[in-house]
Order: structure tokens, then sequence, then C-alpha cells
């Protein structure tokens, strides 16, 4: 075991810095201090709608879903647009662990099976057996950095559950079975997103590499389709809370240049005071299904078109889910039934804008809430809003009840056309010049006698 | 002991061991080097790995055989599988796969001799063998056993088929397979007792447990065993027994990978086929996908047997494609163009490579779809470039879009249109103007036909010239209408002339006008009134021959004066005959001229009167022109015996001197001593020194001589007279074998300016210039070679040729003719001989002998084609 950063108590909230050579700089995790402190906050307190319309002017107290925010701060102010939100190299399509930055990609890409002739058994044993050597696996009873295992929980998804504790506090430490370079990507990785805090994102108190792969450490919570299979589906309010929540945490990450890649059900988490938090991007895997042209990044269901497509997640593809899983929040259901991911992909891809209609999941759904969940389900990524305005629209739905304006349609492009079609205005200039040499031809042909050329006076002039 | 796999398999496809004989023939030899037997019904694996001189025998989800060791173990456990719920098998080569081990350690067998493989492997065949005629009862035990009608009242028979028969007794229905497990019985006791039950119809097989068969299925998907892709083939022939078929699809995809990944290439493209002939939830995706990677991997597979060596390639684009379409109807482009890219090569038809292109585009990827794009439109015809343009200009901007719009020639085609309606319009106007100047030349040339014919009978009048007015008002921007304008002035002025000409009709008619000099001041003034050149023209014209008459008038009357100044008798009458005959209405300018008669007789005691008055001989009486007759009466005196004689004169007859000779009548009175004759002699007269030859006929001079009166004088006649009285009246007249009139001064007039007494004539040369009439054109009759004169000059008393004037006359219309004069470079003397009777003659030209003839004529003859050529282009103009 390897157990990298481990950062105190998750209780402070707020405790991750921006670096301050900038805000789109994302250095290593060492420059990170652990007990730092978010200045990029979006959005700020939250106001319910109700308590806009009774006194817009007094400061409004903050959802009973939120928690209050030291400060509040656009993060448009410091964000340069398009930051954070280009194309990225695609992880494998063999490993179910996403890659989330250039660097760890290219190196889960390189040590793709996909890209090369497929291992036998007994070599991939024997290359599985060098490693074993190198890192001790997770068993009950072990120690892991400070956490003790104590506990088998199983597996979900082909991730190993256990149950850690340390000093009477217990966690979750989730095993991710990868191989070797991916393993140690995804180890580094959580090294550095672990020191990040964010109130509205899941801390990491822990992670290193195991036999199997890499670990890190959790708290333990619901997740949103846990709490709505127990209570059923959230208030709109709740909903639009859920989605400032989450949107903060994007443009916290965005700022960092980490893009999520799956803000599904599975990954927005509730505390038990009903605390809105987005899981790790640790936890996102790629979908278990085979596609030549790239994977798909977290859940097929709520996945953007553009992920459904194979292509790598981008800030955008978050919003887009984020979109999706307000739906869900609103309604309780899927936005397909198929469970299997290549066939939510082609539910998914067989649905008008590869969504489904609001009002047919949840028919309560207010003018905001639709336009909301249609200005985060554009299908074009640009079009999208931003999460930092995304904030600010939630803000305004739930302080003022302020519908978000939708985007006119795009124009259809289409090619600029003579006014004539050249073959019609050739016909054109050639019947002209027919019909204007017919008319020379004729003008020329008549021919008119000088009457008086051949006339004279008679002018006698013999004088007779 | 042949136990067909459930599912269907492709007729000819090499496959893994259909029966558990099968298996075990293939895995005897591979004890040389390494390999196992896997059998599964999808809940519980048999291993059987074998190597030299070792085997091993591994259950999962199984017991061994209870009471059994060794190899009886090993084969019982192996002969086990046989009554399985349909167990698939699979013998593989190599190192067996690495299972980590569960909470509870799984059951394992060695045996390890030399021989043990073949052994146990030999042993299981024909345990196999002899357990045939139980199969055929009891296929597997995988089924629900019922109590036959003898079962109640049955007793005895083996231990296992009492305690079998006790317990379906007892339950009604029985699954053997769980009876057997649950007794922890092995399967072939448990078949072996149920066939003895059959047989002895104390139990029947009632159904085969469906539900425990799916239950299998689905505890295969959970734990994949030895031999994952069996266990996965296994629960998808499962589902696909049962019909459900998109858990089946799933499964034989999974099966498809994890064989894959056991580099088991050829079992896997045939479970993506499988996969992809089901229903399934993703449309063959998930299956197409699988076989796509699978063809490709062994396509790169260097052990790939001779049938994949064909096949792989073909099919991997065929299922590529299939991918690439079904990707691209759902809108997945990204997926469609890593599909289409795999599909297509050089043959690509057009609409996949649309297809390839769009998806490019679709997936952001324009800069390639723009190579593509452009690669492909050279082959395309308009629309298709297009169609491929408006594809490829959805995704682009900027120089992208430039570069899309190039391929569909927008900007060509803008440019082609742009140019072609520029034309077009053009061409338009133009026609429209032409075929309005056609229209406008129509209207002219009708104009033009009815003016010629109205002006042909009525003249130009005002009314004609409107009509070119209207024309002109109507087609006033063309030139035509400046044409119009131009006719219908020129229409008015000759209509203004024409007017003008009738006023003043009688000016022109100055021949017969009694006062030349009015005519003359009517003409100038209508000069001036005139509008048009040509009436101008004509008006001076008119002038000019009224001069030129005045003139000749003058010089007649000089001629006549002159004469009687030189006491020429003869002469002046001969001028004054002329001077009548030229200008008989101008009698007012000569009338007063007297022209002196001298009478003279030889005879005697004639008594002479003139006009009634008697006269004393010799005498000269005076007869004025004005009224030149006169009568002469001579006679004799009463008994004179003269014969009387009376004599009328008129100017024509008119002699200068008359010599009175009566002749005696002898009947009157006495003879006279000698008669007299009258004579007439003239000796300033001279023969003609050419003329018409008419020799015969009375020259008009003759009259002009002495006359005798009472003789038989000559009778004087008319001669032709030239118009030109210029001219040398001896000299003009052509012989009659010459065609043209060749005229030469006047004789006398050159005895003035050459002196002397002696009379001076000018040879003519007749026929001289006849080479000039075949210049003339032949056929036209309207141009007419009127006449030739010969201009002569005098210097220091010698007659020289000068040149020639040539006189052209328009028959037709009579419009004035400018006389040609041709001029020698060098004038030529014209010797004046001196005849015998003393008279002096001007040779003829053709007597020049300084004078290079065919030069001469050849001048001559130029000049007049000369004067044609001008003539036509004036006509012409």
């Amino acid at each position: 075991m390897t157990p990298t950063n481990t950062p105190g108590d998750e209780d402070v909230a707020f405790a991750d810095k921006a670096p301050s050579s900038g805000a789109s700089g994302y250095g290593p995790a060492g420059e990170l201090p652990n007990d730092s402190v978010f200045t990029d906050e979006v959005g700020g307190v939250a106001k319910p709608p109700a308590a806009a319309s009774a006194a817009p002017t007094e400061p409004k107290p903050a959802p009973p879903q939120l928690k209050p925010l030291a400060r509040a701060t656009p993060v448009s102010d410091r964000t340069r647009p398009g930051e954070g939100t280009g194309a990225r190299q695609r992880p494998s399509a063999s490993n179910p662990d996403l890659a989330l930055e250039p660097q760890r990609a290219q190196r889960m890409r390189a040590s793709s099976s996909s890209q090369n002739v497929a291992i036998p058994g007994s070599e991939r044993l024997r290359a599985r057996k060098g490693e074993e050597s190198a890192h001790e696996p997770i068993e009950v009873g072990k120690t892991v950095g400070e956490w003790t295992v104590r506990e088998s929980l199983g597996e979900e998804d082909g991730v190993r559950i256990f149950e850690v504790e340390r000093n009477g506090r217990t966690a979750i430490l989730r095993e991710h079975p990868l191989p070797g370079q991916a393993a140690d990507d995804l180890a580094g990785f959580a090294g550095r997103v672990a020191p990040f805090r964010h109130e509205d994102l899941e801390s990491v108190h822990g992670s290193g590499r195991s036999r199997l792969g890499a670990w890190f450490i959790v708290d333990e919570r619901r997740t949103l389709r846990a709490a709505v299979a127990e209570k059923g589906p959230l208030r709109e309010a709740e909903a639009v809370g859920l989605v400032r929540s989450v949107a903060r945490a994007l443009a916290a990450l965005n700022q960092r240049n980490i893009i999520h890649g799956d803000v599904s059900p599975r990954n927005v988490l509730l505390d038990a005071d009903g605390a809105v938090r987005l899981a790790s991007p640790l936890r996102v895997r790629n979908a278990h299904a085979h596609l030549a042209a790239g994977p798909i990044t977290g859940d097929a269901r709520y996945a953007a078109p553009g992920v459904l497509d194979g292509q790598a997640p981008i800030a955008a593809t978050d919003v887009f889910t984020l979109g999706l899983t307000f739906a869900y929040a609103l309604s309780g259901k899927d936005p397909v039934a198929e469970t299997d991911p290549i066939a939510a992909m082609v539910a998914r891809a067989s649905l008008p804008g590869t969504i489904p209609d609001l009002r047919s999941l949840a028919k309560d759904a207010s003018q905001g809430a639709q336009a909301l969940y249609l200005r985060m389900a554009e299908k074009d990524p640009t079009r999208r809003p931003q999460p930092a305005e995304l904030v600010q629209e939630c803000d305004a739905i739930l302080t003022q009840g302020k519908v978000p304006a939708l985007l006119p349609p795009k124009p259809k492009q289409s090619l600029p056309r003579p006014i004539v079609p050249a073959p019609l205005a050739l016909l054109v200039a050639v019947l002209a010049l027919v019909a204007a040499v017919g008319a020379a031809v004729w003008s020329l042909s008549i021919t008119s006698e000088d009457p008086i050329a051949g006339y004279k006076l008679d002018v006698p002039v013999d004088g007779k | 002991m042949a136990q067909q796999r459930q599912g269907s398999q492709p007729a000819g496809e090499p496959r893994g061991p259909r029966t558990l004989e099968e298996a075990l023939r293939a895995v005897e030899p591979l004890a040389l080097a390494r390999g196992q037997l896997v059998v599964t019904d999808g809940a519980c694996d048999v291993r059987l790995a074998v190597e030299r001189g070792h085997v091993e025998l591994e259950l999962l989800g199984h017991e061994l055989p209870a009471g059994l060791t060794g190899d009886a173990a090993i084969i019982r456990a192996v002969a086990d599988t046989l009554f399985w719920d349909a167990p698939l098998n699979d013998v593989n080569a190599g190192a067996p796969r690495d299972v980590p081990q569960g909470p509870k350690p799984r059951p394992r067998l060695v045996a390890a001799r030399a021989d043990a493989p073949r052994e146990i492997c030999r042993a299981i065949a024909e345990e196999a063998s002899k357990l045939e005629a139980v199969r055929r009862r009891i296929p597997s035990l995988n089924v629900t056993a019922q109590a036959g009608s003898a079962a109640s009242s049955a007793k005895g028979g083996s231990p296992i088929a009492v305690k079998l028969r006790g317990a379906i007794v007892g339950s009604k229905e029985l699954n053997l397979q769980e009876w057997a497990r649950a007794q922890n019985l092995t399967f072939i006791d448990v078949a072996t007792a149920a066939a003895e039950l059959v047989d002895a119809n104390e139990a029947r097989i009632a159904k085969k447990d469906a539900q425990a068969s799916a239950g299998r299925a689905e505890a295969a998907l959970k734990s994949m065993g030895f031999c994952p892709g069996l266990r996965a083939e296994r629960a998808a022939r499962t589902f696909a027994a049962v019909k459900d078929t998109k858990r089946a699809a799933v499964a034989f995809v999974r099966a498809g990978h994890e064989r894959i990944s056991a580099n088991r290439l050829s079992e896997a493209i045939e479970d993506f086929n499988q996969a992809a002939s089901l229903e399934s939830a993703d449309g063959g995706i998930a299956a197409r996908e699988g076989l796509l990677a699978a063809l490709e991997a062994e396509a790169k597979d260097p052990r790939r047997s001779a049938s994949a060596e064909q096949r792989s390639p073909q099919e991997a684009k065929k299922v590529a494609l299939e991918l690439g379409r079904t990707y691209f109807a759902l809108g997945l482009m990204n997926r469609a163009r890593a599909a289409f890219e795999k599909a297509l090569d050089d043959q690509a038809p057009p609409d996949v490579v649309f297809l390839h292109i769009e998806a490019l585009v679709g997936a952001g990827q324009v800069g390639r779809a723009l190579d593509r794009a452009e690669a492909v439109a050279p082959k395309l015809d308009r629309a298709g470039r297009r169609k491929l343009a408006q594809i490829v200009a959805e995704g682009a901007r900027g120089p992208s879009l430039e570069r899309a719009l190039a391929i569909a020639g927008v900007q060509s085609e803008r440019r082609t249109a742009a140019i072609s309606l520029v034309a077009g319009g053009l061409f338009g106007a133009l026609a429209l103007a032409l075929g309005y100047q056609g229209t406008a030349s129509a209207a002219m040339r009708d104009a033009c036909a009815d003016v010629k014919a109205q002006l042909a009978t009525s003249g130009p009048t005002p009314e004609l010239a409107a009509r070119f007015k209207d024309v002109a008002s109507r087609y006033s921007m063309l030139p035509v209408g400046a044409a119009a304008r131009d006719q219908a002035r020129v229409l008015e002025l000759l209509a203004a002339d024409r007017q003008a000409l009738k006023e003043h009709r009688g000016a022109f008619a100055w021949r017969s006008s009694d006062d030349p000099d009015a005519a003359h001041a009517e003409l100038q003034e209508l000069e001036q009134v005139v509008k048009t050149d040509a009436v101008r023209s004509r008006v001076k014209d008119s002038i000019a021959a009224l001069d030129k008459q005045i003139q000749g008038l003058r010089s007649e009357i000089a001629l006549v004066k002159n004469a009687l100044e030189l006491n020429d008798g003869a002469g002046a009458i001969d001028a004054a005959r002329t001077l009548v005959e030229h200008y008989p209405g101008w009698k007012g300018t000569w009338k007063d001229l007297r022209l002196p008669v001298r009478i003279m007789s030889k005879t005697d005691g004639v008594i002479v009167e003139w006009n009634g008055e008697r006269v004393s001989l010799p005498t000269v009486v005076y007869v004025s022109l004005g009224s030149a007759a006169g009568t002469l009466r001579a006679y004799g005196e009463l008994g004179s015996g003269l014969k009387p004689e009376t004599h009328r004169y008129d100017l024509a007859n008119l002699p200068a001197e008359v010599t009175i000779t009566l002749e005696r009548d002898p009947t009157l009175g006495p003879a006279p001593d000698k008669p007299t004759t009258p004579t007439t002699t003239n000796p300033t007269t001279t023969t003609p020194t050419t003329g018409t030859g008419t020799s015969g006929k009375t020259d008009p001079k003759k009259g002009g001589g002495k006359i005798s009166i009472g003789g038989g004088g000559p009778d004087a006649t008319t001669p032709e007279r030239p118009d030109d009285e210029n001219r040398n009246p001896t000299a003009q007249t052509p012989r009659d074998n010459s065609k043209l009139e060749v005229r030469e001064v006047r004789g006398a007039d050159l005895q003035k300016l050459v002196g002397g007494s002696t009379p001076l004539d000018v040879q003519p040369t007749p026929g001289y210039f006849d080479f000039l009439l075949t210049e003339m054109p032949r056929g036209d009759t309207r141009l007419r070679l009127a006449h030739v004169d010969v201009v002569t000059r005098v210097k220091d008393k010698k007659v020289y040729l000068h040149g020639v004037r040539i006189y052209l006359e328009d028959t037709t219309l009579h419009n004035p003719i400018p006389v040609k004069e041709i001029e020698l470079d060098d004038d030529v003397e014209r010797v004046i001989s001196t005849g015998s009777n003393g008279r002096r003659t001007v040779a003829a030209i053709d007597k020049c002998s300084d004078l290079d003839q065919p030069k001469f004529k050849s001048q001559v003859r130029d000049g007049l084609v000369s004067a044609i050529r001008e003539f036509n282009k004036r006509e012409g103009e």
C-alpha cells in the first residue's frame, strides 16, 4: 500500500484554495495547501422563490438543502471564456476508469489493451504477478494509511468496497481493480484531487495503490438515486438547488481544468441534512461497453450526445448530464429504461435531441424548470450555459422565479445560391444572344431605297 | 453419447468439441504439452487439466463423488457431467486460467504418473460408453420425475432406486438434479436409478425443468468459472432457448469478448455472429462492434486459418459498413466515422463516401471532411458537388467554409450566373434595340416606297414630307428617325423648289425669249430662291448655257459686223445666216443689222427695182436682218427685148453680189451682141476640206457667194449646223463612215490670229477618235459621247495642237457633265500648207508628224475613261 495525501478533517469547509498563479493553473497536488480556502466561490447564498417574492430587498435565508457560503464571488469574473472546455484525449476503451487529464489519458491509451493485440491469460497473469510484489492487497484487518480496513462491503460495478475506520470515524474505501499504469494514473489523479476542498464536492481523505489497482477513501453518503428510490422525487426548489450546488462544484473543478465526466444520479450525493455534494471525479468510470470509437464515460443513460458518440467529456457535457440528473431528481425516472450501456446509447440517440421531454417525465414541472432543463440539455455544447452561468440562473429561479431565456434556434447553414442558377442564367444569356443576332440580321436585312436619290426636278437648261 | 449443443450452430464451422467423447479425444494429445478440458452447465464447472505425467481435476460449484478416490473419483466426476443440464465442453491448450480462490477451497484431485492422462481419458470415454443406454432414457438430470403407475406397489431394486422411488412417491414431483445434490449422490448413480425406475414404469420424466436451467444461466453470468467464454455462451444458449433473445444477445456478446481476450478469435466471431442474428435492445451494435474487433484481430493474427485469410478483411469491411450506417442513422457521427474509416477503400461507392464525410463533419473533423470532399468532388456532377458542399458547410467556418463553397463551385457559379445575367441583359437590350431599329427600318422602308411611288407620279409635295415626319417622330431616338427627318427636309426643299420652278418656268425658255437679259436676270433671281443644290446647279447650268448662248450671239454678231467692216459681204451674209439660224428667238439683238448686196448688171439698159424701188446700177442695197427679204426685179426698157426677171431673196438665198444678165427674148426685142450668163464666184469660200462628203449637195456657204441672176444659180440649201457656232463649220460634220464628230476651230478664226489675207482652212480628222466609242459602257444608252473638240493654239503665227476636249452627254436625265479636257505635255505643231489653189490648210491631226499618235490616243482614251468614272461616281453619290 502506498497511501498518498490524506488531508485533515473534512469539516473544514472551503479548505481548498486556488493557486496564486491564477485561476486556470492546476499545479501538482503538493502545491495545494490542504487547508486552503477557495477564493473563487460561485453563486453564494441561494434564495428560495417564496422569500424572494415576499421581500426582494432583504437578505434571504438559505434554502434548507444548501449550505451557506462564506463569499459569493461569481466565478465567471475570473474564468476565461471556453476555459477548460476544450477537446480532451480519450481514455482507453478497455479501461473502466475515466482519464480526466490529458497526460493521464495518454498514458492510459498507451497501456490500453484495445491498442494492442490481446494478451493471453497466462501472460497477463505473469504481468499481474510482477505487480503483486510491489503493492499490498486490500484485506480486512489491514491498515491503509491511517485507516484500518474493517469490513468488506462487496463489489459495486467492479469496484471493491470496504469500510475503514480511523479514530472512531468510519469511511468508505473504494478499490478500483486496474492494470498497473492505469492504477498509477488513478492513484496520481487521486493525489491531486484529494487536497481539493469545496463544500459542494465530495472530499477524498486518502488514496494510494494496491495490488489490484488503486484506492481512495471517501465518506459514506447516499446517492441521489438511492435517496429518490427511498423518498421519491425531489421538490422543484430542491431539484433546482441541487443543480445549483452541483454547478458550483463543476465551476470550481473547471477552474482547475478538471472535468468531472459523470454527473449522473449515482454521483450526486446527499448528506443526512440534505446538503448536496458532487461525488469525486475519482469515482467516474467508463461504461462497460466495447466500442471501437471510444468508450462512454459514465452512465450512458445520462451521457451527453458527444460522450455517447465516443468523444471525450468536456465541461459542457457535465452540464448536459446535470440537466438529465435534474430531470431525474424531479421525476425519479431515468431518461431511458435500458440499463445496458449500448442499449441505453441507442435509446438515447433515438430520442429527439437525445433527451426525453421533461413534461413526459415530470408532468408538474414548472416553466422555469422546463427552461432550465432545456438550457442544460442543449444538443450543441456551445449553447449550454457555463456552470457559473447556471448558478446564476438557478439563483434567479430560486429568488425571483425568473425563467431562463432559451436561445433562439440555430439557423441552418445553407450554401449561398445565385439569384438565378448558373445554367438558367447561361440559357437566358444564350437566348438573349440569339435574339440579338436575329434582331440584328432582321434589322440589317431591311433596306430602304432613297426615294429622292434618283429623283431630280425637271429644270431645262437648253433654254427651250 | 451424442449430446447435441443447444442453439444454432453454423454448418461446417470448426468449433470446439460437441460431446464429451470428442473433448476427451481432443484433450488427450494435449498432455504432451499442456491443456485442459472444461465442462460447464452454467453454475458448475469441471476442469480436467492434463500435462505430461500429470492429471488434475478441479471442480467449481460441485463436489467430488462421495466414497471415491484417485482415478475413480476423477473418472466419475467427469462422467457425471454427461447428466448435467446441457453441459458445454471446451478444450484449450496452454496453462489453466488462474481463478482466485473463494472463501472455500475448491475440490481438487491429482493423478501423477506417466500414463495418467491417456489412461484417465480413455477410462472416462469407456465409462461414457457404458452409460449410453442410461443416457437414452435420462439425457439430463435437470428434469422433473413423477411417479409411474407401478410406483406405489413397486418393491425391490437397487438401493438408490428404492430411495429415489420413495422420494418421487413422497413428493409427487422431483427434480433429479437437485435431489442428487441434496443426497450427495453422483449424477451417474441417480441417472442409473432413474432409468431403472423408468424401465419398471415406476417413474416417468414429466418435463425438463426450464426454471432451473434459467437459474443456471443467471449464475453463469455472475461468476465466470474456469472458462468465462464457455459460461457466457452457456448462458446465452439458455436465454435463447427460452426466447429471451435480448439477454441471449448480450450473453453472446460477452462470450465473444471473453474469447477475444483469450485469443480464441474463431469462437469469438461465431459468438458475435450468433448475437447479431438475435434481436437485441441495442440493434445489434454490440454484436457488430465485437464482430468487427474479432475480425480485425483475426486479420492481424499470424496464426489465422486459411479461411480466415480470405474472410476477415472483406467481412470486417462489410460489418464496419453496416455498423457505420447504424451509427449514422442514430446520429452518432463520431462512431459512424470510425466505422466508415474501417469500411472505406478506394472502391467505396459515393453514397458511403458521402456518409463518411457527413460523419466527419458531425464528429467535428471538418478539416478531414474537407480533404476527403475535395478528393471526391472532381468525380461528382454539379448536384453531387453541391450536396457534398452542403454537408461540409454545415460545420465549417471561415476558411473552411470558403473551401466548402469552393467544392460546390458557389463562387464560380455565382460569377458565371452574374456574368451570364449581365450578358443576357445586354444581349436582351441589344435585341430590343435592334428589334426597335428593325421596326423603324421597316417603317422607313415602307415610307420610302410610298414616297418613291408618289414622287414618280405627283412629284415632291409637303404631304410626302409629312410621311417621313411621321416616321421621324415615332423613332426620333434612332438613326432612322434622323434619316427620316433628313428625307422630310429634303422633300420639303424639293417641294419648295418645285413650286419655285413652276413659278419661273418661263425663264428657262430663254431661247425663245425676246429679251435674254431679262431671262438671265430672272434665272439669277431663281438661283437665289431655290433651296436644293441640284436645282440650283441646274439653274446655274441654265444660266451658264444662257450666258454661253449670249456670248455666242455676240460673237456671231461680231462676225457679221467684222465681215461688214471688211466689206466681206458674202462672209457677212454667211455669218448673218448663221446668226439667224442659231438665235432666231433673239431677233431683237440682230434685227437691226443690215447686209449689203451689190447689184451689178452686165446687160445694158437694164432697169432694176429692189423692193419696188428702182435703183441705178451698180448699186448696193442693204437688207435688214430683221426682215432679210427683198425682191429684185430686172427688166429692160420696153421693147428692149430683154426678158424681165424677178427674184425673190431671203436670207437663205441672199447673195452678196448680184450680177444681172438679162436674156433677150426675140419676141420682145432685138438680140444683144453678146449674150450674158450670170456667174457666181466666191473667192473667199473654200471647198470644205472635210465634211460629210456630200459633194453633190449645196454647200451652205454657197448661198453667201455671188449669184448670177438669170443663169442657173446654185440651189442654196441649209446645211447642218452644230450647236457650237465657234466651230469650224467646214470641219464639224463627220464623214459618213465615221461615228464620232470631231470639231475643229474655224479657219477664219485662225486666220485672224495667224494673219495673212489668204484664207486658212483646218483640215479635219474625221473618225480619228472613233476608237473612243469602244470605251463607252456597252448597253448603257444613258451616257453618250457627244463629240470631241480639238483645241488649237496659235503662237508666233504657228498653229499648234494643244489638246482635246471630250463632251459626254446624259441622254436620260440631261445632267450636266463636265467637259473632260486632255492636254498634251508639249504642244504639237500643225503645219500650215498652201494648196494649189493658194489657200492655206492646217494639217489634220493624223498628219502631225511630231505627234506620238499611240500615246496621244492613249491619253485621250484614259481621259474618257476617267470622265466616265467620274460620272459614275457622281451618279453613285
